[in-house]
C-alpha cells in the first residue's frame, strides 16, 4: 500500500472501507483495453449488500480484454482527508485514480444517493456535469432501478443501462472496446452506445428508450464467488437469487412491475449454486433472494435439496418472509431464526385490496399461531401510512392487528418469554410505472399526524413503533417523478453541502428546499397529482408495462377490486407484446423456470 | 485442538479484531475443516483469539486455538489459501487445552521502520531516561496524559530508520501506536510503520518456545 495513502487511513474511522485486500478479489489484469470502476454510492457496508453490482464486476473481469475494479462512496472523514491531501478518489483493488478508467459505473438503489454520485465524481476529479467532460474523461454509466426513470441525473450521467444488466454490460463492453480500438471519439463512442438496447444516452437517445430484458435467469450469469467485505457489511450473507421479478402486482410496487416478467432458476441450478457458495465464501448463513421468495413454486423442493448441504457446513438458510400468506412457517420455525416479519402494508381489508395486497387477516394470524407455537416470540411488523384512500380507521386497524397477535400469543405461545412485537411504518411514495405513479403523496403535515394518531393508538399497546422520517419520504416522491429540472436542483443540493442524505444525521431537508428554491423549482408540482392527460418525464422510458394496463389497475383499486397473481392466468400488462419472447419463456407455464 | 501462530500484515493490519476473527472462522468454513460448534440455539465455532492488536498496526505473533480435529500442517496449508491477503498462519501444533495466550503474554517486541532516515530517531532513548515518561493519546474521545515509563521496558535506535521497543503488554498494557504517535509529536518525525514481532512471558521466554517449543 502507498504510505501516503496508508497515513491517511490511520487518521479515518473504519479505514479496512478503504484498505482492499478483500477474499476473493479476482486478479486486476494490467494490459487489457477497458478499463472500468463500478461503483456505489454509499458506503463500503452498504455496497457489500448490493448483489447487481457482483453480478457486472464479476461478468467483466470475467473477460480477457477487461479488468473492472471498485470503488465507493468515502465516508465524510474520509473525504475530507482525500481533499485536503489533494488525493483524487481511487479503485479499491489497485488505488488507481478514479479518472484514469475508461469507464465509470454507478448502481442507483435509491434517489437519495443522488449527490453521493456527484460527491465521487467530484473527489475523483471528473467534471460533474457531462458537457464539461472531454475526450480524456471516462464515460459515466449508470444503472440500478432508480434509472427506470433517468430524468433527473441527465445532466451528469453520459449513459443510462436501463434493466437487465447482463447482456447489457457485455454489449457496452464490447462497444467500448471497439470504439477505442477505431480510435473514435467521445461524441462517436456515445453514438454508438445508444445503439445497444436498454441504453439511454442522453446527448443522443430519441424518442422512447426500451428497457433491456433478458429472457431466461437460468442461462444468465451468476456469481458464486464473491469478494468477502474485511469488515461486516450490513447484510452478511451468501446471496442466492431465486428468481427475478414478481407476479403479484401489488399496485404501490415499482419491484413488482419494472422487473416483469417472473424469470425463475431451476431447483438443479440453484442447488449448484448452493454448493459453490458455500464452497467458495464461507458465509454462515445463505438467503433465498427474490422480491417474493415464498411464491417460487419449487421452494419446498429446494429447500429439501439445499439444506443438508448447509447443514454440514453449520450454515443458516434465511427465508425473507415478506408476504404472509405464502409464509412457510412450517421451515422458518425448523430453524434458527428467532423473529418473523410480515408485511400486511395495510391496516384493514379495505385498503389492502385497494392496493392489491392479497393477504387477510386470517392469513396472518394463522402463521402467527403456527409459529408461537412452535416457540416464536418475537414479530415484526410492516406498514405503510399515506397510501391512496386512506382513513384514520386504517390506521386504526393497525392497531387491532397488534391487539389480535397479541392475543393470539397468549393463548398459543409455548415460549416463557413475553411477546417482542414491533411495528414499523414507511410513507407510500408515489413511483413511476405503477398503477399509482399519477397518485398524490399525502403532505409533510399530514404524515407527521397519521404518525402521531398511530403512535398513540399503540402507545397503550406497550409495543415498539417505529416510522420512517417524513421528509425524507417528501424528498423520495420527488426526486422519484422528477423530470429535467431535477438536474439543477440536484447540483444546487450538492453545491450547497448535501451528501448521504440516506444518513439520518447528515440529512438536510432545508438545503434541500432551499436547492428547490434557488432553481425556481416547486417540489409539490412532482409530490402532488400528477397530470394524467399528458405523458410523464419518465415515459421517455418504454419497459413494456402498458399505461392501458397502469389505468385500469388503477380503476380497479378505487374499486378496491383485486387483480390476481400472474402465475394463476395473464393479466396483460403488456409484457406479452413488448417482450414476446420473454413471455413466450416465463408467463403461463412457458418453457423456462423451475417447473417442480 | 490446534493452537495457530499467525500473521497479520498490509491491508490486513487495518482490519479490526472481530472482523478478523471472522475472516479466520469464514476461510476454516470455506476449507471444510473439522470444527467443533458451540451448542445451543444459535451454535457459533469454537475458536479463541488473543488481546486486540491496535488497527494500523501490523503483527508477526497473533495466536488463536480453535476447535477442529485436522492434523496441523495440513490445516495451516490449506489454511494459507484460503485466507485473506495479508492473513497467513506461519505455525500450528497441536494442544489439549486452550493455553490461554492472553492470559500468558507479559511484553511484546515491535520494530518501528521510519519512511525516511531520521537522526532525531537516537532521542528516544533520552526520552527514557526522564524520570517521568509522560505520553498524550485520546482514548474514548477523551485526551489522556500517562506516565509510561514502568511500561516501555527497552526502547532503542538500531539506525536512523529503526527503533526497537519492547513494551508491557497484556493486563498492563502499552499500546506501540500510542508511544510512537506521542513520540512523533515531540520530536517532529514522519510516517513510520510498527510491526510487532516477538511475545514474551513474565519470565522473558518467548511464546513461540512455550507454544511450539521452538523459537522459529
Amino acid at each position: 500500500m502507498r504510505a501516503d495513502i496508508k497515513d491517511i487511513l490511520l487518521t479515518v474511522d473504519k479505514p479496512a472501507r478503504y484498505a482492499g485486500g478483500e477474499f476473493n478479489t479476482p486478479v486486476i489484469k494490467a494490459d487489457v483495453a477497458l478499463r472500468f470502476l463500478m461503483c456505489f454510492p454509499d458506503v463500503y457496508e452498504v455496497a457489500h449488500s448490493n448483489l447487481g453490482i457482483k453480478i457486472l464486476y464479476y461478468m467483466l473481469n470475467q473477460r480477457a480484454d477487461t479488468a473492472c475494479e471498485s470503488c465507493y462512496m468515502p465516508w465524510v472523514d474520509m473525504a475530507e482527508r482525500l481533499r485536503a491531501n489533494g488525493l483524487p478518489l481511487f479503485s479499491q483493488e489497485t488505488q488507481t485514480p478514479m479518472r484514469s478508467f475508461h469507464a465509470v459505473g454507478f448502481s442507483l438503489q435509491y434517489e437519495m444517493s443522488y449527490t453521493n454520485v456527484l460527491a465521487m465524481l467530484d473527489l475523483g476529479g471528473i467534471p460533474i456535469l457531462r458537457a464539461d467532460r472531454g475526450e480524456q474523461d471516462p464515460i459515466v454509466v449508470a444503472g440500478g432501478p432508480c434509472v427506470i426513470n433517468p430524468m433527473p441525473l441527465t445532466k451528469f450521467i453520459d449513459v443510462f443501462s436501463i434493466g437487465d444488466g447482463e447482456e447489457a454490460i457485455s454489449q457496452l463492453a464490447d462497444t467500448l472496446i471497439r470504439c477505442k480500438r477505431e480510435k473514435r471519439s467521445r461524441a462517436q463512442t456515445l453514438q454508438e452506445i445508444a445503439r445497444i438496447d436498454g441504453m439511454f444516452v442522453p446527448s443522443v437517445s430519441q424518442g422512447k428508450v426500451r428497457r433491456a430484458v433478458i429472457d431466461s435467469l437460468e442461462t444468465a450469469f451468476f456469481p458464486t464467488k464473491v469478494q468477502i467485505p474485511s469488515i461486516e457489511a450490513v447484510f452478511q450473507r451468501a446471496v442466492l437469487e431465486i428468481f427475478r421479478g414478481c407476479t403479484r402486482g401489488c399496485r404501490f410496487c415499482q419491484a413488482g412491475m419494472i422487473y416483469r416478467p417472473v424469470r425463475e432458476r431451476t431447483p438443479q441450478t440453484l442447488r449448484k449454486y448452493t454448493q459453490e457458495l458455500i464452497e467458495n465464501n464461507g458465509f454462515d448463513e445463505i438467503t433465498l433472494s427474490s422480491l417474493s421468495t415464498c411464491d417460487y413454486p419449487c421452494l419446498r423442493r429446494l429447500l429439501a435439496e439445499i439444506k443438508p448441504i448447509c447443514d454440514e457446513r453449520h450454515v443458516n438458510i434465511s427465508l425473507p418472509s415478506t408476504r404472509v400468506d405464502s409464509f412457510e412457517a412450517e421451515f422458518v420455525a425448523s430453524g434458527r431464526l428467532s423473529s418473523m416479519t410480515f408485511a400486511p402494508e395495510a391496516g384493514t381489508q379495505r385498503l389492502r385490496d385497494v392496493i392489491n395486497k392479497n393477504v387477510t387477516e386470517e392469513d396472518i394470524l394463522t402463521s402467527c399461531r403456527y409459529a408461537f407455537e412452535k416457540g416464536f416470540h418475537s414479530v415484526k411488523l410492516y406498514f405503510m401510512i399515506g397510501l391512496p384512500t386512506e382513513t384514520d380507521e386504517d390506521l386504526y386497524g393497525i392497531a387491532d392487528i397488534v391487539k389480535k397477535i397479541k392475543y393470539c400469543y397468549k393463548t398459543h405461545a409455548v415460549s416463557r418469554k413475553p411477546l417482542s412485537l414491533g411495528v414499523s411504518t414507511s410513507t407510500f411514495v408515489p413511483k413511476p410505472f405503477t398503477p399509482f405513479q399519477w397518485e398524490a403523496q399525502i403532505s409533510l403535515e399530514e404524515i407527521e399526524r397519521r404518525q402521531s394518531l398511530l403512535r398513540a393508538a399503540l402507545k397503550p399497546l406497550g409495543i415498539r413503533y417505529n416510522y420512517h422520517d417524513g421528509k425524507t419520504s417528501r424528498l423520495e416522491a420527488t426526486l422519484a417523478r422528477g423530470d429535467e429540472r431535477m438536474n439543477d436542483v440536484i447540483a444546487a443540493a450538492y453545491a450547497s453541502g448535501c451528501v448521504f442524505d440516506s444518513w439520518t444525521e447528515h440529512f438536510d431537508y432545508e438545503k434541500w428546499m432551499a436547492a428547490f428554491a434557488s432553481c425556481g423549482v416547486d417540489p409539490e408540482t412532482y409530490c402532488g397529482a400528477q397530470d394524467m392527460g399528458a405523458p410523464r418525464a419518465w415515459e421517455r422510458i418504454e419497459t413494456g408495462i402498458s399505461r392501458e394496463f397502469l389505468l385500469r389497475e388503477r380503476e380497479k383499486a378505487y374499486k378496491g377490486e383485486l387483480t390476481k397473481d400472474c402465475r394463476k392466468g395473464c393479466n396483460a400488462c403488456g409484457i406479452h407484446k413488448e417482450y414476446p419472447s420473454a413471455f413466450r419463456a416465463n408467463c403461463c407455464g412457458g418453457e423456462g423456470g423451475g417447473q417442480c | 485442538m490446534l493452537i495457530c501462530k499467525y500473521s497479520r500484515r498490509e491491508n490486513a493490519a487495518f482490519v479490526p479484531h472481530l472482523d478478523t476473527l471472522r475472516a479466520v472462522t469464514m476461510a476454516i468454513r470455506r476449507i471444510g475443516a473439522n470444527a467443533q460448534y458451540s451448542e445451543g440455539f444459535n451454535p457459533h465455532m469454537k475458536i479463541f483469539f488473543g488481546q486486540p492488536l491496535p488497527v494500523g498496526t501490523e503483527s508477526d505473533c497473533e495466536y488463536f486455538c480453535a476447535h477442529v480435529s485436522d492434523e496441523p500442517h495440513d490445516f495451516m496449508a490449506r489454511m494459507n489459501e484460503s485466507l485473506p491477503s495479508g492473513l497467513r498462519i506461519t505455525a500450528a501444533a497441536y494442544t489439549e487445552n486452550d493455553p490461554n495466550v492472553a492470559k500468558l503474554m507479559y511484553a511484546a517486541a515491535y520494530t518501528v521502520t521510519m519512511r525516511a532516515p531520521t537522526p532525531t530517531l537516537s532521542l528516544a532513548s533520552a526520552f527514557l531516561q526522564q524520570e517521568r515518561c509522560t505520553i498524550a493519546f485520546c482514548a474514548k474521545g477523551e485526551e489522556k496524559q500517562k506516565d509510561v515509563k514502568e511500561l516501555i521496558l527497552s526502547m532503542q535506535a538500531e539506525n536512523e530508520q529503526t527503533l526497537s521497543l519492547k513494551l508491557r503488554c497484556g493486563n498492563v498494557n502499552l499500546r506501540a501506536d500510542r508511544l510512537m504517535a506521542s513520540l512523533r509529536e515531540r520530536y517532529g518525525w514522519g510516517g513510520y510503520d510498527i510491526r510487532k514481532t516477538n511475545m514474551y512471558d513474565c519470565t522473558g521466554q518467548d511464546l513461540d518456545i512455550l507454544l511450539f517449543g521452538s523459537g522459529k
